[in-house]
């Protein structure tokens, strides 16, 4: 009995879902991005698992896209992070406050 | 022959569209578009009428407009007979009306010269389109399209109140009728499965005696309301807002004459339905009478004309309603070059006048303007039917039939109402050309009309004097030529000499009666016409009033509708319901949004926590349901 | 029961992924948290690399992604340097505790469904290559492909806007 698909959806639900968790719990804007990243990798993981399993080229392509847009994404979200330092004077996620209640 | 009837159809609408969208460009030159856009159709036309005479037909289908399962509706154009005639008559008339408006809207704005063209060639263009429709539905197309453009011309002086209130009445009033045309066309197709004129009429006898009544009368309230007759004749008088050759264009040639075609077009529906053709012959002759009647006391030059139209419609439906289709047609065509003509001298005397249009301010103008005199004089004599002039041949005709065909009532106030249109047509000429002038100053200052206006009045003035010899053609004249898609007139007429020359003879002698009472009260004032309306007071007051019919129609309907419209839709159903959904829907929009509101954080990791816990309710919602 | 030496080297790779992401979430300092992540990039290519026969992707894991990206993210982090008080992190328990129990919740069902997967990846370096991959997507998904690209375009342009005082 050799690591099946399920072994590798654990791994890569749990990596999902730390990133989500870091997401849900962290103040800082640029970790927060960090943990976006790491949700990505973890679904990359799964796309991965799924195209060895089906033995088919194709997940590997998406992944290929994942990170194309993963690093369009970064590119915007670092410019934005930078603009949001300078204008708020630090980088925590409560001081974009304007759409509170 | 396609070509042919493509050309018919198209160029006037191509003329105007290219009035309609380049009028900043066109402006002052906008006839040198618009006159050819229906001069040619009208030379096609003749070149058709020519081919159907030696017996070629067309009926084809060029496209298919909604192919929907069962439902198949066409544009196909249908030539026979009836619609070469109506083509004929409704392009060549149109022709010498554009070519008369160069002279008579002179005066107005750049882009209104060309937006006046590009209305009178899509008013050519439906018409066109109606009377070459194959099927019901393309028909119903140019009936609303004259409708529309009725609208848009009768108010072509929107900036007047009245112009626009008149424009509004002619739509809404033709409206009604059309609401029972399309009814109509609903209950052929439910019952025909078919709305192509061919296999309609071919299947016409499968209706039910009743059914064909139904669908006839409903078909003859659209006539009604479109040919100006009883009860819904209200909007022609009205639409004399309207610039004098777009009166002319709707009563001669494009608009009123729809509804006769049309009943002429389902004959072989009428001819299922006894009922409906009493119907439609009474209600003829009613109106016929009514409306003579009202012209007789009446003061306004247009008006006249207006009320002599709705009355010569009448003697058309009278026609068509006994059986003699071909008689209704032909007096039709006849109306047309008469009744165009009239309308365009009016526009001349209104020309000459500066817009003057009472009657007891003129007089005498045949010296100043003899060519609009005389050719006035001329549709005159064809409208009271003295031979040998169009008048007397088509009208007789059509009350020979009736008289044939047992109809003796209508018969006698066809004969009589004869008689009234003879004396309004000769009281108005006396008192507008004739006798001593009545406004000094008016009479100074008018003047004949240019070449451009008085050339169409000329044509049209040979027109009236000579179409009506087409009865005496060989083969049973224009009549035979029409029975040829008609049918022998249903109830037919059996020529039995003597009686039809009594008739001529009696017919004859009215409208020279007409005439001479009208020379004697009114250029001899024997007996005095002042004395006259004193001793009469109640019945001048109603003739004069219209019969009150405009305020029955206000009091019974107008004034109801705003009533319930003000007190009921607008201050409960408005006010109170829909604003108050509206407004209530706000309400709780607002109490709702500021409960939920402080679920807006505005902290971006309670959203990521509320998409991820939202994942897990989409995807248990979907497990469990 | 014979133990598959494959077995042992997933595990062992897998641990190390998963102890690299809390990394990622727990420690406190943004750059050592991105550089914890940055050890998670590698080792996952490690893992394409290894027993998911993915050369190729492994090798753009860590050019690109590693490389590129994580490099980029340090150096924005480092030019800000941020001192031990700015890093604005007060850890809120209840907040934690809701995070958990959703993620843990979520985990849940997915392992429920992912259950009954029987699907087996067979381990080893052989797979797909550069040249397989590059078939694909210069033919099926050559659309995508170019939007792509695109999107990178506008997205380095956005970056500007955003990111410049004056324009």
């Amino acid at each position: 009995m050799g690591v099946g698909l399920f072994q590798y959806t654990v791994l890569s639900v749990l990596v999902f879902l730390l990133g989500a968790l870091g997401l849900m719990i962290r103040k800082n804007v640029i970790v927060m991005f960090l943990c976006l990243e790491l949700m990505l990798n973890g679904v990359n993981i799964l796309f991965m698992a799924l195209a060895r399993c089906r033995g088919s080229v194709e997940g590997q392509v998406i992944v290929l896209f994942v990170m194309a847009v993963a690093a369009a994404e970064a590119a915007i979200g670092m410019a934005i992070i930078t603009t949001f330092y300078r204008n708020r004077g630090g980088v925590g996620v409560d001081r974009a406050d304007l759409m509170k209640w | 022959m396609m070509v042919l009837i493509l050309a018919v159809v198209l160029i006037p609408l191509l003329g105007a569209t290219i009035n309609g969208l380049f009028c900043w460009f066109t402006k002052r030159k906008a006839h040198l578009i618009a006159v050819p856009a229906i001069a040619i159709p009208a030379i096609c036309s003749l070149v058709l009428l020519g081919k159907v005479l030696h017996g070629e037909h067309f009926d084809q289908v060029l496209y298919w407009w909604i192919p929907l399962g069962d439902l198949r509706v066409p544009i196909g154009f249908l030539l026979d007979e009836l619609s070469a005639v109506m083509i004929t008559t409704v392009s060549f008339v149109a022709t010498w009306i554009h070519v008369y408006s160069i002279g008579y809207m002179d005066h107005e704005t750049p882009r209104g010269y060309a937006k006046y063209f590009c209305y009178l060639n899509l008013f050519v263009f439906f018409m066109l389109t109606l009377c070459l429709a194959n099927n019901f539905l393309l028909m119903f197309v140019g009936w609303e399209g004259v409708g529309l453009c009725s609208y848009l011309l009768i108010g072509y002086w929107y900036e007047k109140a009245s112009a626009a209130n008149a424009g509004m009445k002619a739509f809404i009033v033709n409206r009604i009728g059309d609401f029972g045309f399309m009814v109509g066309l609903f209950l052929i197709y439910k019952h025909l499965g078919t709305l192509l004129f061919s296999q309609a009429f071919a299947q016409a006898e499968h209706l039910s005696v009743g059914m064909a009544t139904l669908i006839t009368l409903l078909l003859f309230t659209g006539a009604t309301g479109k040919s100006a007759q009883i009860p819904l004749y209200v909007w022609l008088p009205d639409a004399m807002e309207g610039p004098t050759p777009v009166s002319s264009l709707i009563h001669a040639a494009t608009m009123v004459t729809a509804g006769v075609y049309m009943v002429a077009r389902t004959h072989a529906f009428f001819n299922m339905a006894p009922l409906s053709m009493e119907v439609v012959a009474s209600i003829g002759v009613a109106t016929a009478l009514m409306a003579a009647t009202m012209a007789l006391v009446n003061n306004d030059l247009k008006r006249i004309l207006a009320y002599s139209t709705v009355s010569q419609l009448g003697y058309m439906f009278v026609g068509v309603g006994v059986g003699v289709y071909a008689a209704g047609i032909f007096h039709l065509f006849t109306h047309a070059f008469f009744k165009g003509l009239m309308f365009l001298t009016a526009g001349s005397v209104m020309h000459a006048l500066h817009g003057e249009l009472n009657l007891q301010k003129m007089g005498g103008l045949i010296r100043k303007m003899p060519i609009t005199g005389w050719t006035f004089v001329v549709g005159a004599l064809a409208i009271a039917g003295i031979p040998p002039l169009a008048g007397f041949w088509s009208k007789d005709e059509i009350l020979a039939g009736a008289f044939m065909g047992g109809h003796k009532v209508i018969w006698a106030v066809g004969t009589f109402t004869a008689f009234l249109t003879a004396f309004y047509m000769f009281r108005l000429i006396f008192l507008t050309f004739f006798g001593e002038p009545r406004e000094r100053h008016l009479y100074e200052h008018a003047h004949e009309s240019p070449p451009v206006m008085t050339i169409p009045l000329i044509v049209l003035a040979v027109g009236s004097a000579l179409a009506g010899l087409l009865a005496l053609a060989p083969h049973g004249g224009i009549a035979g030529f029409l029975n040829r898609t008609l049918g022998e007139a249903h109830g037919a007429v059996h020529h039995e000499g003597s009686v039809v020359y009594v008739l001529m003879a009696v017919s004859v002698a009215m409208g020279v009666a007409g005439v001479a009472l009208a020379y004697f009260m009114y250029m001899r004032r024997v007996p005095d016409t002042v004395a006259l309306a004193a001793n009469f007071r109640p019945i001048y007051t109603l003739l004069y009033n219209k019969y009150y019919v405009d305020e029955i129609y206000f009091a019974l309907i107008v004034n109801p509708v705003v009533g319930g419209s003000r007190h009921v839709l607008w201050k409960f159903v408005d006010v109170v319901i829909i604003d108050g959904a509206v407004n209530g829907t706000g309400r709780l929009c607002r109490l709702v949004g500021s409960g939920l509101r402080y679920l807006q954080t505005g902290y971006i990791p309670d959203y990521a926590w509320m998409i991820l816990v939202g994942a897990v309710v989409i995807y248990w919602i979907g497990r469990l349901f | 029961m014979v133990i598959n030496p494959w077995n042992l080297v997933f595990l062992f790779f897998a641990l190390l992924v998963l102890l690299s992401a809390v990394g990622v979430v727990a420690i406190r300092h943004p750059v050592y948290s991105a550089l914890s992540l940055l050890a998670n990039l590698c080792i996952t290519a490690v893992l394409y690399l290894v027993l998911m026969g993915a050369p190729f992707i492994a090798m753009i894991q860590v050019i690109v992604y590693a490389g590129a990206i994580m490099v980029f993210f340090l150096f924005v982090i480092m030019l800000m340097n941020l001192r031990k008080g700015e890093y604005e992190e007060r850890m809120v328990p209840w907040r934690l505790l809701l995070g958990v129990s959703a993620a843990a919740v979520f985990a849940f069902q997915v392992f429920i469904l992912a259950g009954e997967w029987r699907g087996f990846l067979p381990p080893g370096a052989h797979g797909f290559g550069a040249k397989d991959l590059s078939h694909l997507i210069f033919t099926r998904y050559i659309l995508a492909f170019e939007l792509v690209s695109v999107l990178i375009f506008v997205a380095a342009l956005g970056a500007v806007a955003l990111a410049k005082k004056k324009l």
